[in-house]
């Protein structure tokens, strides 16, 4: 734009916006500088567009996408395809039981992928982490397992069993609704001095629940370490458990097995 | 260039593409002015990106291209709820438009606070396309990215946002007052 003393106020009025922030060419900023530098009218009107600037940047409300929402999102996402070596499980089916035992076995011992891979375990960690991070980790807070339980009732799109609530060493501190794999999960939070322990209850059928290597009152779980935490992952009927905590190992299988005895 | 074809890439690309979930939630509030059909705009919206990714080509502007699709889906959505406006106009300045700005009333940054909720109410008098050019050069896009989303000329970009900013100045001064 060639530098043009006269501008005229028409003329200079569209390219406010641009040259109070400095988006012009050196020749147009010039041309409009040079204008309002004898132009009151422009000079105001080019003040008010920093002003409108900075209110909406200071005061214009901000929406960003809930948790809730982006736990929907994620959940709805097909999955990535794993890497080329999951592929000879689909040559096993037609296999012999006894064939595909041994391969299932080859796979664990070889090609295991590390814990991070595995989605159920680290679903646990995440929504472990979001409940100790938020203020209130807790819709409900617990006034006894009678309390808790009946909260859920009418928020979840199954039946919840009876909870462990809490005894001497554990206290069960309240509840509330999450998303687990994109199932709607009830989320209790228990507590032992200052470890927090996070349990997920979930519908588990279709998916792939880890190998059981330990008993927990019974009950067969599976024992992972991730990001620092320990995972019991386990299936008790139609339900699937994740719990997650600082605590080591024999402690959060001893909470496990209080759990999975709580029914 | 390549595309997202396989299930695998376009599943690779929608995880690239939930980082722009807190934009687009933003945005789409603003469009919808209402939580929940914000929430399904941008549902709608991650849906037909999936669906359609394959027609994403690599290396061009992923954040440009969803934001015209929840643009695109909100449009769609407005006329399945027999709501679209029937003037035909996306790109004028809403109905109520007030008076060409005074010349003569105080500068808009000596007025009263205003309030997060009557700039709202401001912007909620435009248009939709000229909100949306609004929102997204408060957020730094150019001109040619603007335009790209909403489907228009650069020019028409440049007249759209001198005239939504002129009538939200004009709205802001008379909360102001």
């Amino acid at each position: 734009m060639a530098s043009d003393p006269a501008m005229s106020c028409e003329a200079v009025r569209p390219l406010l916006r641009e040259a109070t922030r400095g988006a012009l060419d050196a020749a147009g900023q010039a041309a409009v500088d040079a204008h309002l530098a004898t132009c009151a009218a422009c000079e105001k009107v080019a003040a008010e567009e920093r002003a409108l600037d900075r209110m909406l940047i200071e005061g214009l409300p901000q929406y960003p996408a809930s948790l809730a929402l982006k736990r929907r999102l994620q959940a709805r996402l097909p999955a990535v395809p794993a890497a080329p070596a999951r592929r000879p499980r689909r040559a096993w089916v037609g296999m012999g039981a006894a064939l595909a035992a041994c391969a299932v076995v080859l796979i664990v011992a070889v090609r295991r992928p590390p814990p991070a891979t595995d989605p159920l375990v680290a679903e646990g960690v995440a929504d472990h982490l979001r409940v100790v991070a938020r203020d209130r980790p807790v819709d409900v807070e617990n006034g006894g397992p009678h309390q808790v339980r009946p909260w859920f009732t009418g928020r979840l799109d199954f039946g919840l069993p009876s909870v462990f609530g809490g005894d001497g060493e554990y206290t069960l501190t309240g509840g509330a609704v999450g998303y687990y794999l994109g199932r709607k999960s009830a989320v209790l939070v228990y507590k032992r001095g200052l470890h927090v322990a996070s349990l997920s209850v979930f519908p588990a059928a279709g998916l792939a629940f880890p190998a059981p290597g330990q008993d927990a009152g019974g009950v067969p779980v599976a024992l992972r370490q991730e990001r620092g935490f320990r995972v019991v992952l386990w299936r008790q009927g139609e339900l699937g458990y994740a719990l997650v905590s600082d605590l080591a190992a024999e402690e959060i299988l001893g909470l496990a097995s209080r759990i999975a005895r709580g029914h | 260039m390549a595309g997202y074809d396989t299930a695998g890439e376009a599943a690779r690309l929608m995880r690239e593409a939930l980082v722009h979930a807190d934009g687009l939630h933003n945005l789409a509030h603003h469009l919808t002015r209402d939580g929940t059909r914000a929430d399904d705009l941008v549902q709608e919206t991650y849906a037909r990106a999936l669906g359609a990714a394959g027609q994403f080509r690599a290396g061009t502007n992923l954040k440009a291209w969803l934001y015209r699709i929840l643009r695109n889906t909100f449009i769609d959505l407005q006329r399945h709820e027999h709501r679209a406006r029937t003037d035909g106009g996306l790109d004028t300045v809403g109905e109520g438009e007030g008076p060409p700005p005074s010349q003569d009333g105080r500068p808009l940054d000596q007025e009263r606070a205003v309030t997060g909720r009557e700039i709202e109410v401001a912007l909620g008098t435009l248009t939709e396309d000229a909100r949306m050019a609004v929102l997204l050069d408060l957020e730094g896009w150019t001109e040619s990215e603007i335009a790209e989303c909403l489907g228009c000329a650069v020019g028409t970009v440049k007249s759209r946002l001198f005239r939504a900013r002129e009538a939200l100045r004009e709205r802001l001064r008379e909360h102001g007052q």
